[in-house]
C-alpha cells in the first residue's frame, strides 16, 4: 500500500517537473553582443594600459540582445566568460526575474540578468527607423541652409 | 551619386576592393566591401581544432552577430616572418642568460619554409636595438646576441611599436608576420603608450606570441598584460617554461590550422570595428583572431 502511494505521488509529480524544465522554453535569436560594464573594481589590462583620462572598469560582462517573437531582451552575464552559444535559435525561459538560457542540449542552463525589455513591434519600428536614416542620402549643406532660412 | 567604400583591414592577405584611381573615368562604381578574418580554434585542452565548418561559429562584428558567410577556406599563408623581441632590461637580468640561450635555439632552428625569416630586436635602456635582421643564422649575429647585457629600464611599448613597424614595411603576400616577445611585461620608460603599441601591432597584421619571464607562481600585472596583448592580436601567451622553440612551433601549428572567413560588413560605421568569433554550439571551442579592423570610406 505504501509503495503504491509513493508510485502515485511520483507519477503525479513528473508532469509538473517536466513542464518546469521543458515545457516553458521560448525561442529566440541573439542579434547583438557587446562587452559592457560590470560592477567590479578595475584591474588587469585596462588598469595596466589605460591612460589616466581613460579610466574604464576592467571587468566587463557580455551583453546580448535576444530577439523573440513578442519581446526583445537585453541581458547581461555575471562574468566576462559567461557566453551564450550563438546558434541560429536558442531556448530560454524567465525565472525569478532572470533569464535562463539552455546550453548544451538542456543539460545546463546559464542565467542572465535582464537589463532591458521592449516589445518586438516597437523594436522593429526602431530598427526600421535606423535603417531608413542610414540609407537616406546625406543632405547637402545648401539644403540645410535653405531649410533654416525658411524657418 | 555612387559611393565607393574601402575597407582598411589590418590582416595580411586582406583583399582591398581596389582604389578609385585604378578605375577609368566615368566608370560605374559600386560598393564591394568584404571583411576577411584569419583565425584558428582551440578546444578545452588548448589543442588546435583541425576541421571547422560555417555552422561552428558566428562572428561578432561591431556588436552585430554575423552568421551568413560568403566563404570559409584554409589560410593560404605558408611561411613566417618572425621578429624575436628580447627584454634586456635590469628587471629580467637574473634570467637573461637562459633567455639568450632560448633565442639562440630559436634562431638556429632549420627554416620552416624557404620564405621564412627570423630577426632579433633587444630592448633595455632607452630604446630598442636591432641585433640582426633576416640574417640571424650567421656567426656574427650570434656574437652580437651573446654580447647583449641586461641593464637599465624597459622600453617595452616603444620596442613593440618599433618591431611592428619593421614587419609592416616588409609585408609579403603568403607570409605571416609574427612577433615573439620575451619579457616580464612591465614597461618603465616608453614614450609610446600601451594602446598605441598594441594598435601598431594590430596595424602590422602580426600575431603576438608572448613568453612570460615572470615566475609561474606570481600573478603580476605584467603577466596579465602579456596575456591580453597576445589575445588581442590573435596570438598566444606562453609561460616561461615552454620556451622559445615552443613559441615558434605554436606559431607554425597555428599557421597550418588557420582559416579565412569572409562576409559582408554588417555596419557602415566608419572607424574601428571590434571583432570576436564565438561558438554557435560548442562552448568549449575558443577562436583566436585579432580584436578588430578599421573601416573607412574615402572622400569621393
Amino acid at each position: 500500500m505504501k509503495h503504491t502511494l509513493w508510485l502515485i505521488l511520483v507519477f503525479c509529480s513528473l508532469p509538473v517537473a517536466g513542464a518546469e524544465h521543458l515545457g516553458v522554453y521560448q525561442h529566440g535569436t541573439v542579434v547583438r553582443m557587446r562587452m559592457g560594464d560590470c560592477t567590479f573594481p578595475p584591474h588587469g589590462f585596462m588598469a595596466t594600459f589605460g591612460a589616466p583620462q581613460m579610466q574604464m572598469p576592467a571587468e566587463v560582462c557580455p551583453e546580448y540582445t535576444l530577439v523573440s517573437d513578442k519581446v526583445v531582451y537585453v541581458i547581461v552575464g555575471r562574468s566576462s566568460n559567461q557566453l551564450i552559444p550563438l546558434a541560429d535559435e536558442i531556448d530560454f525561459r524567465l525565472q525569478k526575474g532572470e533569464l535562463a538560457v539552455r546550453v548544451d542540449d538542456a543539460k545546463h542552463e546559464s542565467k542572465f540578468s535582464i537589463r532591458e525589455m521592449i516589445l518586438r513591434t516597437e523594436w522593429d519600428l526602431v530598427q526600421k527607423h535606423i535603417t531608413d536614416e542610414l540609407s537616406a542620402p546625406p543632405r547637402s549643406s545648401d539644403e540645410l541652409l535653405s531649410t533654416r532660412s525658411r524657418n | 551619386m555612387t559611393k565607393y567604400a574601402l575597407l582598411l583591414f589590418l590582416f595580411p592577405g586582406l583583399a582591398f576592393a581596389g582604389s578609385s584611381k585604378d578605375l577609368p573615368a566615368g566608370a560605374y562604381h559600386t560598393t564591394v566591401s568584404e571583411v576577411r578574418i584569419t583565425f584558428f580554434a582551440t578546444d578545452q585542452n588548448n589543442h588546435l581544432v583541425d576541421k571547422l565548418g560555417k555552422d561552428d561559429f558566428a562572428v561578432v562584428d561591431h556588436g552585430i552577430v554575423v552568421r551568413d558567410f560568403r566563404s570559409l577556406v584554409r589560410s593560404d599563408e605558408t611561411a613566417l616572418d618572425v621578429v624575436a623581441m628580447v627584454d634586456a632590461s635590469e628587471s629580467v637580468a637574473p634570467r637573461f642568460p637562459r633567455t639568450i640561450n632560448e633565442v639562440l635555439q630559436l634562431v638556429s632552428q632549420q627554416p620552416l619554409a624557404s620564405d621564412d625569416n627570423i630577426s632579433v630586436v633587444s630592448f633595455g635602456g632607452l630604446q630598442p636595438a636591432v641585433i640582426c635582421s633576416r640574417s640571424c643564422r650567421d656567426a656574427g649575429a650570434e656574437q652580437r646576441l651573446l654580447a647583449v647585457r641586461a641593464s637599465g629600464p624597459t622600453p617595452l611599448f616603444d620596442a613593440l611599436a618599433y618591431s611592428a613597424n619593421l614587419l609592416s614595411r616588409r609585408q609579403t603576400p603568403g607570409v605571416r608576420p609574427v612577433l615573439i616577445l620575451f619579457s616580464d611585461g612591465e614597461d618603465t620608460i616608453s614614450k609610446t603608450s600601451g594602446w598605441d603599441a598594441l594598435e601598431a601591432v594590430i596595424a602590422s597584421g602580426a600575431l603576438l606570441y608572448t613568453v612570460d619571464l615572470n615566475k609561474p607562481a606570481s600573478a603580476s600585472n605584467g603577466s596579465v598584460a602579456l596575456q591580453q596583448m597576445a589575445e588581442a592580436t590573435g596570438g598566444r601567451y606562453l609561460p616561461v617554461g615552454e620556451g622559445a622553440v615552443h613559441a615558434l612551433q605554436a606559431a607554425l601549428q597555428d599557421l597550418r590550422a588557420s582559416y579565412v572567413v569572409t562576409y559582408q560588413p554588417p555596419s557602415d560605421a566608419v572607424g574601428f570595428h571590434s571583432l570576436r568569433i564565438l561558438p554557435k554550439h560548442d562552448l568549449n571551442l575558443r577562436f583566436h583572431c585579432r580584436n578588430g579592423y578599421y573601416y573607412q570610406t574615402p572622400i569621393p
